[in-house]
């Protein structure tokens, strides 16, 4: 380092500096706050979490005044024991501690693979016991400043989110660049001794968080579908269709915008009655999308459950094209009788593949269909087990009062579960229009669908209804499944990509799990339709099987598989296809309106702000760009290019000496530094002319003789002025 | 400005005229050789005292004379041998049997400046005798104290061959001179002009005095006022503390204070009322390389030329 940076004034203050590193710690525990708040509020009590944040961080600024960091450690791994005690203790089947360490180990083992938090059936008590140890740890440290050991607490607890998939792309950058700035900004603060190795240290941070940065960055690609990482292939669901992200991941959906539809076929079905081909159902609504809790079983070969009330047999024989890691089938599975890869049973009590199944292969399940009409249903009446309550009318702490109030006032004439699921399905089958062109939004999407949007597809529908549901205290789901696709013969059906669906399933006692399906079918089929003979045209591969076609077979039309079940809602369809006429031209014009602002549409454009995630991921990159260009020296560089040509002035020994710091300055750009032990009048001497040497001497004059007088000064001053103003490029 | 101030200048200016006359009256007899000669002055104006180290016949006596005749002043030379006594230096008591007294004969060390000639080859006890004067200015013979004349002023020689036979000079009494200079062999054509002047009257008989002795003291006490500006302090300091780092044996305070001493006499040589480093960089070389001892194969002017590239200079 030449000594003329070192004499130049530090850029900031120390002070600033801790600050800024106070801040890069605080943003780094921000993030995995953030996500463990979330979980909270999807599962559990956010108060509780608000009163355990609090607390962590008053005990952490307390101990930080008392205790030393050995202690510190202590309490935290205290703290740790008594949340995993905690956690242990609401454990439903804790009964035998050692008995229940075997699930808990495997469970810890899968979290690390991508299990999310969220599946875990006590996810908030989970997120709840975790969040005070690191939280004290970190923040302590922070104020011990210890701002690398802090981040590094934060960024651990982090990393294990990021590790189970808790923690998205944004946030990930987020808490690597607190990473990158609790380290670039905590070494102000060192002493020399240890600037090498805080040099090396630094590096690698700064190298880490680049890498973790640019990923990110990969992944925030505008446009960019999250599809899941199911058991498809690329032929199957490449991108953002209803298919693959209705079907893709067998554990979680994300409520997507935009989608598009797959006309390939999937499989063909030999039955005795179509139906909607059910692949599973989510419990746990997160807000922006649903989760599967429980564990999957491995299927034994015995008799599944069947439905409570009365049903009838139905056997089904299911051949596969292509890969496929579902396993469709009439609500609900009985047995599997053959399967070319064996089943699974997940916790709702459908039937999965062992894996994925390949082209060609088959399985065959019978499947009991309840049989309760709607005279029985309405009969059915409140006596849900508590089971049931908590799991399936859980509600997200971030869902707006609103949207049960609404709720409310649409089901005021409903008198039982049976009409409230009715009139919800028919009110938003009439007043939504379905489009498969919409943007995301923001916040809770059952209720931004409500209040925001006027058109959606079946995942929107299908999540509003369920939540509406939930809120009037009935037990829903949200299901996904293929529905009953093209009938090619008296006993046959094919569906293809464009079949995926999602619906509701509505509880009753006595009875079970009945299905509900509030997407307007008429526009949906039209859609589907205009796209099979859109492929058609283009001559798409695997459009057809050599029993379909542009023709419908003859002895029904199409969807009269679906009335001919003797399910509850078998006749909705037909009903809304004659209530929505003209559907393509409104499907048109939402193709044309979608992308852009709904208040907007009318009237005049009024300037909005960017949504909140993309301020705060612009304050992101802008600090990350802080910590970079200080890290680079850039600050310091842009620093210096004002100073060297803008003097203040003040006293004349200040004034002198500062003259002649950016003389030298100037110098060292344009020649050499000044050496280590070369004093000023011998580097005048070698590098500068009869104006530099002048300044030199007043320089001399104003440090070691303890004055210049105001004449001088100036003198000093203009030199420099001069000077630099040559050196000037 | 104050008139103290003004004052100081003042001497410092006349100061600056009697040792530039000075080095310059040297001259005429040492030829080549002015850096020693400006070393030497630059010590003496800094009240320190010279060791010079070199083989025999370049002109340390001739220099110590020359020093003397400069100035008016007395001059004494003492030559060191191995049978030499304390007394031989510092005097002693006689007594006088015609008033039935003793009476003190003051030795050869009551001169202004002395010359203490191979002072390696007399015994410890004796060189010790020396050193005391050197350090107190004071001269204790049978209890009682005697003060030296002022100015007071020792050049001492080394033999820098025949090391045998000889009493080393430990570094504590090292230390005590302010500057170790050696002034090695005259090049070709200094050589010839040496020749040259001693052909007829040797130049030392004919130098002039060209000062007196109260404008040397008063020359000491204007060196003494030179600013030194905490700047400046804290790089004598750092140089000092670089050696104790880097060496067996670093600078001693009593080093640095004779650093900064000598900065202020090289500032008055230059005309300037304060020190820069430059000052220091240019003396600290002869000050403080006699007071460092490094492992075997280093040199200490290479430790000193060392701190001063190491030590960044404010």
């Amino acid at each position: 380092m030449s000594t003329a940076t070192r004499r130049l004034p530090v850029v900031g203050s120390v002070d600033a500096g801790r600050l800024l590193a106070t801040a890069a710690v605080g943003l780094t525990m921000a993030t995995y706050l953030s996500v463990l708040r979330y979980i909270v509020t999807v599962a559990g009590e956010p108060s509780q979490f608000a009163l355990a944040l609090a607390g962590s961080l008053l005990v952490a600024t307390a101990l930080s005044r008392l205790v030393r960091p050995r202690t510190a450690a202590a309490v935290t791994v205290a703290l740790l024991a008594a949340g995993s005690y905690y956690y242990f203790t609401t454990l439903p089947a804790a009964i035998d501690p050692y008995e229940a360490l075997g699930p808990i180990v495997a469970d810890a083992i899968s979290m690390l693979s991508g299990l999310s938090i969220l599946r875990i059936v006590n996810a908030g008590v989970w997120a709840l016991a975790i969040t005070p140890a690191p939280t004290m740890f970190a923040w302590y440290l922070a104020l011990r400043r210890h701002y690398l050991a802090g981040a590094a607490v934060a960024g651990t607890t982090l990393g294990l989110l990021v590790l189970t998939g808790d923690a998205g792309p944004a946030t990930t950058l987020i808490g690597a660049v607190g990473v990158a700035g609790a380290a670039g900004f905590g070494d102000t603060t060192r002493t020399t001794e240890s600037v090498a190795v805080d040099d090396a240290r630094r590096d690698v941070l700064v190298g880490l968080g680049a890498v973790v940065a640019t990923t990110s960055a990969v992944d925030l690609v505008p446009g960019q579908l999250d599809v899941g990482i199911g058991g498809f292939d690329a032929d199957f669901g490449s991108g953002g269709t209803t298919e693959a992200n209705l079907l893709g991941s067998a554990e979680q959906i994300e409520v997507q915008g935009s989608i598009s539809l797959s006309p390939a076929v999937r499989f063909t079905v030999e039955s005795d009655v179509g139906g909607y081909w059910r692949v599973g159902s989510f419990d746990r609504f997160t807000g922006d999308g649903w989760v599967r809790t429980g564990e999957t079983q491995p299927y034994d070969g015995e008799t599944l459950d069947a439905p409570p009330g009365d049903s009838r047999s139905v056997q089904q024989t299911v051949r596969l094209k292509g890969r496929m890691g579902n396993m469709p089938a009439l609500w609900r599975p009985y047995v599997v009788e053959q399967s070319d890869t064996g089943a699974d049973v997940l916790p709702d009590g459908s039937v999965s593949p062992v894996r994925s199944f390949t082209d060609g292969e088959s399985y065959t399940v019978e499947s009991r269909i309840p049989s309760a009409g709607p005279r029985r249903l309405r009969r059915a009446g409140t006596g849900y087990s508590e089971d049931v309550l908590n799991r399936y009318t859980a509600l997200p702490g971030n869902l707006p009062d609103r949207v049960a109030e609404r709720t409310a006032r649409v089901t005021a004439n409903a008198e039982n579960p049976y009409d409230t699921a009715r009139v919800i399905e028919q009110w938003l089958a009439n007043n939504y229009d379905y489009s498969l062109d919409v943007s995301k939004p923001s916040g809770n999407v059952a209720d931004a669908f409500l209040f925001e949007m006027d058109a959606g597809y079946c995942t929107y529908f299908a999540t509003t209804m369920a939540i509406m549901l939930r809120t009037q205290g009935i037990p829903a789901r949200f299901t996904v499944g293929y529905t009953p696709g093209e009938r090619v013969g008296e006993r046959r059906w094919v569906a293809r990509g464009l079949d995926a669906h999602a619906w509701v399933e509505v509880f009753f006692p006595e009875h079970g799990w009945f299905r509900f399906d509030p997407t307007p079918s008429g526009p949906r089929r039209a859609a589907e339709s205009d796209r099979i003979s859109e492929a058609r045209a283009l001559n798409e591969s695997n459009v057809d099987t050599d029993e379909t076609g542009p023709e419908e077979w003859s002895a029904t039309p199409t969807e009269s598989g679906e009335t001919s079940t003797s399910n509850a809602t078998a006749d909705t369809g037909a009903i809304q296809t004659e209530q929505t006429p003209g559907v393509s031209r409104r499907l048109t014009e939402a193709g044309q309106t979608a992308g852009g602002d709904g208040d907007t549409s009318d009237g005049v454009d009024l300037p909005s702000l960017p949504p909140r995630e993309q301020l705060a991921l612009g304050a992101v990159v802008a600090l990350g760009a802080a910590a970079g260009a200080r890290q680079t020296g850039l600050t310091d560089r842009a620093y210096r290019a004002v100073w060297l040509r803008y003097q203040p002035r003040s006293d004349p020994v200040t004034d002198t000496r500062r003259a002649y710091d950016r003389v030298e300055y100037a110098l060292s750009r344009q020649s050499r530094p000044r050496r280590n032990g070369e004093t000023i009048r011998a580097y005048a001497a070698a590098v500068g002319d009869e104006r530099v040497r002048r300044v030199a001497r007043l320089y001399e004059r104003a440090t070691y003789a303890g004055g210049v007088n105001e004449t001088e000064a100036d003198e000093a001053v203009a030199l420099a002025d001069e000077i630099v103003g040559r050196s000037r490029p | 400005m104050s008139d103290a101030e003004e004052a100081a200048i003042e001497g410092v200016s006349d100061a600056s005229t009697t040792a530039q006359s000075v080095v310059e009256n040297i001259g005429e007899v040492i030829v080549g050789n002015e850096q020693a000669v400006e070393h030497l002055v630059v010590a003496l104006l800094g009240r320190g005292h010279v060791l010079l180290e070199d083989v025999p016949g370049v002109g340390k006596t001739m220099l110590a004379r020359a020093v003397a005749t400069s100035f008016e002043c007395a001059f004494n030379r003492v030559q060191f041998t191995p049978d030499l006594l304390p007394a031989d230096i510092t005097g002693v008591n006689v007594f006088n049997q015609k008033t039935g007294e003793f009476e003190f004969r003051e030795g050869p060390v009551f001169a202004n400046v002395v010359l203490g000639d191979e002072i390696n080859r007399a015994p410890p006890k004796t060189q010790a005798a020396l050193l005391e004067a050197m350090e107190e200015e004071t001269v204790t013979v049978d209890g009682e104290t005697r003060t030296l004349p002022d100015p007071f002023f020792v050049v001492a020689t080394q033999n820098s061959v025949e090391r045998d036979r000889t009493y080393e000079l430990p570094a504590a009494e090292l230390d005590r001179f302010a500057v170790k200079l050696s002034l090695g062999y005259p090049d070709e054509q200094e050589e010839q002009e040496v020749l040259g002047r001693v052909v007829g009257d040797h130049p030392i008989e004919t130098l002039e005095p060209v000062a007196t002795t109260t404008d040397l003291v008063a020359a000491r006490q204007a060196t003494a006022s030179v600013t030194v500006g905490e700047p400046v302090q804290s790089y004598v300091t750092q140089l000092a503390r670089y050696t104790r780092e880097n060496a067996q044996l670093g600078v001693s305070p009593r080093g640095s204070i004779s650093l900064l001493r000598a900065a202020q006499g090289r500032a008055v040589l230059d005309g300037r009322d304060y020190v820069i480093p430059d000052d220091v960089q240019s003396e600290a070389e002869s000050v403080l390389a006699h007071r460092v001892r490094v492992g075997r194969d280093g040199s200490q002017r290479e430790l000193v030329r060392d701190a001063l590239t190491a030590v960044p200079v404010e």
